[in-house]
């Protein structure tokens, strides 16, 4: 009876509950027929003996039953704890392997980190931005409703189109909505209480927040009355509800607060309530909400500066609602055509209207930093390949010891979820540490909206595992698969001699090679792309020089500048005050900082031309500026005159134009001279053109110049100042003194935006760069690995191959035969991908469209010199392995082995 | 043999089987044979006792069992024990022992 302890499983059948039964009758029947034997033996009749083994036996069905239950509940009790053996066992195993060969986990773990880390932390962004809450109640219901220029294929812009003599006609007759609310925000001066401060301060319907659907923290909201005006002129109610912040900061979360007094415009206002910490006005975050309390039916003095949001009736659809709208614009138009002619009504989601810009360029990045997870997968994957074949005789043995296929594809799976776990423990790690510093590297100026809610919650964790699970999961199965395929003898024999991993294995490497490639064509291009959109919008002319220039903010709407003559002295004084500072060369105010401001949807026209029709007046954008403010912004002068001191509150009236207005309306003449009519708020007036300036982009960089014309401040005083400080040297050693010369002149007066205008214009890019950077990163994160996962297929390939260029050599082929040979392999590989990358660029980069300037998504530049460095990598990253082979001394080669 | 008999030589059974296996592995048979020798068939105990001990001591985990040849060339169940069943072996034979000398005891008063 031959026995060797301890190699019971090799002996042991599968554990199955179907074959218990045939086990008890094996072992039953055995124990019968040895004791029928041993009886025969002693002499007994052969029936007699099978009787007497029998009775000795006691019940055999009974006992049949007995044994086959206590056996079923043995397997199943078995192959439980098997399993979780077998993964303790599995994990132990893999991670001895993997520290076997530490070249190959640190490569693997630090790709597969990298793939992981990159796509967590651009997640973690999506999910903050594009998926949290968006602090309203329900924001399925709720629209975003604006007044638009039927003509115009511009949108309209985002804040302050709708007339508020319009809203109250839309509330009244509008049947779509169960509740409609406006808002307007505006910085206003927060005093009293500690340091003057600027505030973002919306003022607000008294529906704003019933039609939002959020509850104060504490107090309430504003009572309907407080936002009803009895009689003209009243702007503001007496009332304000606190955000959850300003309370926080301003107020140190005082729980005595409501009911208390603060200043804001030096106008004394209770405080009603504090909101909660997470609402949001569309994608804004104002400081606190007064009731703007307009007068219904007045409809004398309605510019459009308010934005409408609603909510629509359960069961309205919005097409339903946008058709209503409709009717109701053609019947506004109708009514009031001085005011409405050939306007309407854009209707938009509030969902789309917050994150429908930065929508699209997040998408992209996660589907770039997927592509790149991708790659750094078909790296490991490949990685594990040429492992798999160095590892057959391992495998061969354990397979010709009884171990199952499927018991060593999950051995092997179990090693590469083994590897990405690792790679994802380090990648979630730098992506909580690399999410923060992204986010602090976001400038506001970006205006993504909902930033501040970016962070690494469970929902990302819970994303990461599922990523690191899958990730092992893609780059593990392939190479586990073939790795385990069956003929043990020949890998035993074969692995003796160091032959190849087979052709299979090869020509499924060639494909992941092309793959590889092909992906990082496709990122490549993409980052081309984004990269020469960015650098055309750096290129733009803004038409002002913003080297060395100082810029600030203040408002006065204090009491002190109640009168147009208060604010002129103050600002003359202020001149004066900042161009006595060491190295300012010129100082200047406007009322619109060029890049950072809407349009104020003004007209002009020549009033020696018939007047134009209600609705047909050519636009023209309005600012008043006053001191050196041309040549402090660096704004060319291009004919006629600047403002000077001819220009005072009793002279003439008198215009700076810049050159669109003049091609508008001058066309081919001299405007200098000429006069101008204005029309804004429903005034007209009319003055003459003294000089023609350069244009500048006011809204944004991307944005045509539209036709404007500049005021004196001296005859068009308004508090609202934006201050540009010309300096000789580093703008921002002026910063100090100029705050202090502030100070100096009023204590009470906040000073805000303090920055240099270069700051101004690269923020005004800032979206760009951030997406341009970020995919030209991944795209060379890409192109990085595609290189390696290149070298590393033509390296192994050659060291494979070392008999046979062995062989050659001897045959008397030179290192230029053997060179070719090796290169013309990798080249073929890599002109597969470029070809097959090029396709899918040209078919993913339509969806690059919005994020695009200057270029077409089919910019021939970027499609030729993107495969040219592709594939000049490629090159370099088989030219090394090639080399080492053409290199190969054919005695060793064919020795050796 | 009596249905209650066979209770009551349950635990009994159990370290005769343990005590024959602490020489090595044997086959279900083996056992039967070897009880039935040692004790000159004065321990009558159904062949049916015999399996459910095993395969239930084989289920708590003190037994393994594997197929093997026999000297005839025929197939077989081998039990051994397992490093638990020569613990359980321990601690029966200890009880046992103790057990039987407290009845020796009494039935020594006469």
């Amino acid at each position: 009876m031959a026995r060797i302890p301890g190699i019971r499983a090799s002996f042991r059948l599968p554990s199955s509950e179907g074959r218990v039964p045939d086990e008890v009758e094996d072992e039953i029947s055995f124990h019968l027929e040895e004791r029928a034997r041993e009886l025969v033996a002693r002499g007994m009749e052969p029936a007699a003996a099978r009787a007497e083994a029998l009775r000795e036996f006691g019940d055999v069905r009974e006992a049949r039953a007995e044994l086959e239950e206590i056996g079923r509940r043995r397997v199943r009790q078995e192959r439980r704890s098997d399993w979780w053996g077998d993964l303790g066992l599995d994990v132990r195993y893999a991670w001895r392997a993997l520290r076997r060969s530490p070249g190959f986990t640190l490569v693997a773990v630090l790709t597969l980190a990298l793939g992981i880390g990159a796509t967590t932390a651009i997640y973690t962004v999506v999910d903050g931005v594009l998926l949290r809450p968006m602090g309203v109640a329900d924001p399925d219901g709720l629209v975003v409703l604006r007044e638009r220029e039927l003509e115009s294929t511009t949108p309209p812009p985002r804040q302050g189109t709708v007339s508020p003599a319009n809203f109250f006609d839309w509330e009244a007759q509008a049947g779509s909505f169960s509740s409609m609310a406006y808002f307007v925000q505006w910085p206003l001066n927060l005093t009293g209480d500690g340091e003057p401060q600027e505030a973002q301060v919306q003022l607000v319907s008294a529906s704003l927040f019933p039609t939002l659907g959020v509850q104060p923290l504490l107090g309430r909201g504003f009572r309907p009355e407080e936002d009803d005006p009895e009689g003209e002129g009243v702007s503001f109610g007496d009332v304000a509800v606190l955000s959850h912040g300003l309370w926080q900061s301003r107020y140190g979360g005082d729980p005595e607060i409501v009911g208390r007094t603060i200043h804001v415009a030096d106008q004394p206002l209770t405080v009603v309530g504090v909101m909660g910490p997470n609402v949001r006005v569309l994608d804004s975050r104002p400081d606190l909400w007064i009731p703007l309390g307009i007068e219904r039916g007045n409809r004398t003095t309605m510019g459009r500066f308010v934005t409408a949001v609603a909510r629509l009736k359960p069961g309205v659809s919005p097409e339903l609602a946008e058709r209503e709208m409709a009717g109701i614009a053609r019947r506004l138009e109708q009514a009031y055509p001085e005011k409405n002619a050939g306007m309407g009504i854009a209707m938009t989601p509030l969902r789309d209207d917050v994150l429908g810009e930065v929508r699209p360029a997040l998408l992209v990045l996660l589907g770039a930093v997927a592509m790149l997870l991708l790659i750094a997968c078909t790296n490991v994957a490949n990685l594990l390949l040429s492992r798999a074949s160095t590892r057959r005789q391992e495998l061969a043995v354990r397979l010709s010891l009884g171990a199952t296929r499927g018991r060593l594809v999950r051995q092997l799976l179990t090693e590469s979820l083994v590897l990405s776990a690792i790679g994802g423990v380090i990648g979630v790690a730098a992506a909580a540490v690399g999410t923060r510093a992204l986010v602090r590297a976001i400038p506001a100026s970006v205006q993504l909206p909902r930033l501040d809610e970016v962070s690494v919650d469970a929902r990302v964790m819970a994303f990461a595992l599922g990523v690191t699970l899958l990730t092992g999961l893609l780059f593990g199965l392939a190479p586990a698969l073939v790795a385990s395929r069956g003929d043990p003898q020949g890998a035993l024999r074969d692995g003796t001699r160091g032959n190849t991993g087979g052709r299979v294995p090869m020509r499924l490497r060639g494909g992941l090679v092309v793959a590889e490639v092909a992906l990082a064509l496709m990122l490549l291009v993409g980052a081309g792309l984004l990269l020469r959109s960015f650098q055309k919008l750096r290129a733009v002319d803004t038409g002002v020089r913003p080297e060395g220039t100082l810029v600030m903010r203040m408002s006065l709407a204090s009491d002190a500048y109640g009168t147009a003559d208060a604010q002129r002295a103050f600002v003359a004084r202020l001149l004066q005050s900042l161009e006595g500072l060491p190295g300012v060369q010129a100082v200047g105010t406007v009322s619109h900082l060029p890049l950072t401001e809407g349009k104020t949807g003004d007209s002009a026209w020549r009033p020696d031309r018939p007047e134009p029709a209600p609705g047909q007046e050519p636009g023209a954008d309005f600012r008043w500026v006053a001191g050196d403010y041309f040549r402090a912004q660096g704004v060319q002068l291009v004919r006629g005159r600047n403002f000077d001191e001819r220009d005072h509150a009793g002279s003439p009236r008198a215009f700076v134009v810049n050159e669109a207005l003049a091609r508008q309306q001058f066309p081919g003449e001299d405007p200098i001279g000429k006069r101008l009519t204005y029309s804004w708020g429903g005034e007209r007036y009319e003055g003459e053109i003294v000089g023609v300036v350069d244009d500048v982009r006011e809204t944004s960089v991307t944005a045509e110049p539209a036709p404007a014309l500049y005021h004196a401040f001296s005859q068009w005083t308004d508090g609202s100042l934006n201050v540009v400080v010309r300096t000789a040297g580093d703008p921002l050693a002026v910063a100090g003194p100029a705050r202090e010369a502030v100070r100096a002149l009023d204590p009470n007066l906040p000073v805000a935006s303090m920055r240099t205008m270069e700051s101004v214009m690269a923020d005004a890019t800032a979206r760009s760069r951030l997406s341009s950077y970020l995919l030209g990163g991944f795209a060379a994160l890409a192109l990085l690995l595609a290189a390696i996962g290149l070298y590393g297929i033509i390296s192994y390939g050659v060291a494979q191959r070392r008999g046979e260029i062995g062989v050659r050599v001897a045959l008397g082929a030179d290192r230029r035969n053997i060179l070719r040979l090796i290169v013309g392999q990798g080249l073929t590989l890599t002109a597969a991908g470029l070809a097959l990358g090029l396709v899918g660029a040209f078919v993913l980069t339509r969806l690059l469209h919005s994020l695009l300037f200057g270029v077409t998504a089919t910019d021939p530049l970027t499609y030729l010199a993107v495969p040219l460095v592709l594939g000049t990598v490629a090159l370099l990253a088989t030219y090394f392995p090639a080399d080492r082979a053409s290199r190969v001394d054919p005695a060793t080669a064919l020795r050796g082995q | 043999m009596a249905r209650d008999d066979l209770q009551l030589l349950q635990g009994t059974l159990d370290v005769l089987v343990l005590k024959t296996l602490s020489w090595g592995a044997r086959h279900g048979y083996e056992i039967a044979r070897w009880i039935r020798d040692t004790t000159d068939a004065e321990l009558q105990v159904e062949d049916r006792a015999l399996y459910v001990s095993l395969h239930r001591m084989e289920e708590r985990g003190w037994l393994e069992s594997s197929w093997g040849m026999t000297e005839n060339n025929r197939k077989a169940k081998y039990y051994q024990l397992t490093p638990e069943g020569r613990g359980q072996l321990a601690v029966k034979t200890d009880t046992w022992a103790r057990y039987a000398s407290a009845v020796f005891k009494v039935l020594q008063t006469a």
